[in-house]
């Protein structure tokens, strides 16, 4: 009986010891994170990066509507999207994106279990033989491209968007745990043997063939879904079209590098570009600083892998990891009373890095247009210095706390410390003057 | 055994209710609402904003402490090694996967048209004619939290297999040898 209760405190002990752990690492996860756009300066960049997280948002959404839509011809698709990506009862916000959004259509996606798309595809047939065990289900994605009305209907940029984790999925849950493989068929090994043929699928669409410029792809999505972005950049064919860029929005440790052979793989990341965009605090981001697969945060080139920290919001861990919050802030951020702010794209040449990417010239021609927009601004912000920001809510019954118009009504909960506003870090910063969001 | 179940009565509580809106003809996709006590709906959220506080403390490090107590109850209760052994394992696997997953599957068979839980925060979730969008959704992303969790239950499990082989060895040799 004695060596029962001298067990206990060995027991407690270790508990005790695990306890200290779990809130060593926690604080270890904070303390290396290390952003490349500080939260501060995240306005700048917030519009470029917004119509990116609309579709992330989107990808939750059935693809069969997204078709139906398409196939109407109608351009609904873009206020449906919107609408998925911001709350109803920000509908001053949902306008503004729908400007920045309206360049966008939807072209094809799917959202079934992925055998071959193509069974002319040698290879995929073989590696499709050689799978594993599957739920039936594989990997959610929709396609959008930037058209160019004035272009002859061609479009710029054509955006692969994938879908993070739906609660009750088992491939999705295995293919969020496969960090070191798995014998499951899971969505990474089922786009590996069909991304060529993705690719091809967007070659062929009307608006790519109609581009006098031959349209840059990139990847983008939420949780799951920002890391097989990141997979299909570095596992495309050699030879064919390369992603040029991923928007990795709180994106999964896992981006499964460790199923492509490494010759190809230091081929994709040549003059890669990833920025992976997280609110500050959000659950992933304690496990990317822990378990991140290849590609490491702190790779500077090829790939060039950029953080991007959004602070805009307070909570719990898992009440920052959501989509629909960071592209509300993201458009809060770059809106203020009725006046949307100018931006920029982030830098493509960094540290004498070159990259594949190159931003839009439509996008330069608005960033251009903002500054001097910028400019008229100046003296209103001026006058409104002294104002406080409120996180926006991450939950509905705090979206209560706004009202129809949309202005935000003083709510007790909400913390409005300098803490937790995001600008008033920039005002001790490099800049002239300090924009201000939306009045609350 | 009360030690076991005690963390996981939000789960219990969801199952029930749906158990007992089902006898009364409620469907979970349905508009209008259920009335099993106040509102079926409203019992469901409450619950589920329960099960991921659990989950969320399990995750910061709770499970060690409950998994300590649960490892010490085992130890006073059975004798032999390898009861225990396989007792503690069993408990540390409900503490490595239920916390963080349990929520999330206990509504599984109310998921419907309206309702649709994903970790992006994206759409309502009506269930029983009410939203219980916010949780539902929080739900699914605490079974990230299992990044943390699982190291815990398996790391306590570790140091308490090595107690019990020790405790046991001890207590053989300890014991009074036959005559003879």
């Amino acid at each position: 009986m004695r060596f029962r209760f001298a067990a206990f405190p060995l027991i407690l002990a270790s508990a005790a010891a695990a306890i200290w752990c779990s809130a060593v690492q926690t604080a270890w996860a904070q303390s290396n994170s290390d952003p490349d756009i500080l939260a501060a300066y995240v306005y700048r960049y917030a519009d470029y990066y917004l119509p990116y997280a609309i579709q992330s948002s989107a990808a939750y959404k059935p693809v069969g509507t997204l078709n139906t839509m398409r196939d109407a011809g109608l351009g609904e698709e873009v206020d449906y999207a919107v609408q998925n990506a911001i709350p109803a009862s920000q509908e001053d916000l949902r306008e503004h994106a729908r400007k920045i959004f309206k360049p966008w259509r939807y072209q094809f996606g799917s959202d079934s279990y992925l055998d071959c798309i193509d069974w002319a595809d040698e290879a995929c047939k073989a590696a499709y033989a050689r799978r594993g065990w599957n739920f039936g289900s594989g990997p959610t994605y929709q396609v959008w491209a930037r058209t160019r009305a004035a272009a002859g209907r061609s479009c710029s940029e054509v955006s692969i968007a994938f879908r993070g984790t739906v609660g009750l999925s088992g491939g999705d849950w295995f293919s969020n745990f496969s960090r070191f493989g798995s014998p499951y068929d899971d969505y990474y090994q089922q786009l590996q043997r069909n991304v060529d043929t993705i690719m091809k699928q967007i070659q062929n669409l009307d608006c790519y063939k109609r581009a006098a410029r031959k349209p840059q792809i990139v990847s983008t999505g939420h949780s799951l879904g920002a890391g097989l972005a990141q997979f299909v950049a570095l596992a495309t064919k050699s030879g064919g079209p390369r992603i040029a860029k991923v928007l990795a929005f709180d994106p999964s440790p896992v981006t499964g590098a460790h199923l492509v052979n490494k010759a190809l793989l230091a081929e994709n990341v040549q003059r890669l570009v990833i920025d992976r965009v997280y609110e500050t605090g959000e659950v992933l981001s304690y496990a990317r600083a822990a378990v991140q697969e290849y590609p490491q945060a702190r790779s500077r080139c090829n790939p060039q892998v950029r953080t991007v920290e959004v602070k805009a919001a307070r909570g719990s861990a898992i009440g920052l990891h959501g989509i629909e919050l960071l592209a509300t802030n993201l458009a809060d951020l770059t809106y203020n009373e009725g006046n949307p702010l100018g931006y920029r794209a982030p830098a493509t040449l960094v540290g004498g890095c070159d990259v594949i990417y190159r931003p839009d010239s439509d996008e330069q021609l608005i960033a251009r247009n903002g500054n001097q927009r910028f400019a008229a601004l100046r003296r209103i912000y001026a006058r409104s210095a002294g104002r406080l920001v409120a996180s926006n809510p991450a939950n509905s019954a705090l979206r209560a706390g706004v009202t129809r118009s949309g202005l935000r009504q003083p709510d007790s909960r909400r913390a409005t410390g300098p803490a937790s506003n995001a600008f008033a870090l920039a005002a001790g910063g490099a800049l002239g003057f300090t924009p201000l969001p939306r009045a609350e | 055994m009360l030690l076991v179940v005690f963390p996981f009565v939000p789960e219990l509580v969801i199952l029930l209710t749906s158990l007992f809106a089902g006898l009364s003809g409620c469907r979970p996709g349905s508009d209008t609402g259920c009335p099993v006590g106040s509102s079926a709906a409203e019992i469901i959220r409450h619950a589920l904003e329960a099960g991921f506080l659990v989950g969320s403390r399990f995750g910061d490090g709770l499970a060690a402490l409950w998994l300590a107590a649960c490892c010490w109850l085992i130890t006073l209760g059975w004798l032999r090694l390898w009861t225990r052994l396989l007792l503690a394992f069993a408990v540390s696997l409900i503490c490595a996967f239920v916390p963080y997953f349990g929520p999330m599957l206990s509504i599984s068979h109310l998921v419907n048209p309206k309702c649709s839980p994903n970790e992006g925060g994206v759409g309502d979730c009506f269930v029983y004619g009410n939203d219980v969008g916010g949780a539902a959704h929080k739900v699914v992303s605490l079974g990230w939290r299992i990044i943390e969790g699982a190291p815990i239950a398996i790391g306590i499990f570790a140091v308490y297999a090595i107690v019990a082989v020790i405790i046991e060895l001890r207590a053989r040799r300890q014991a009074p040898r036959p005559m003879g």
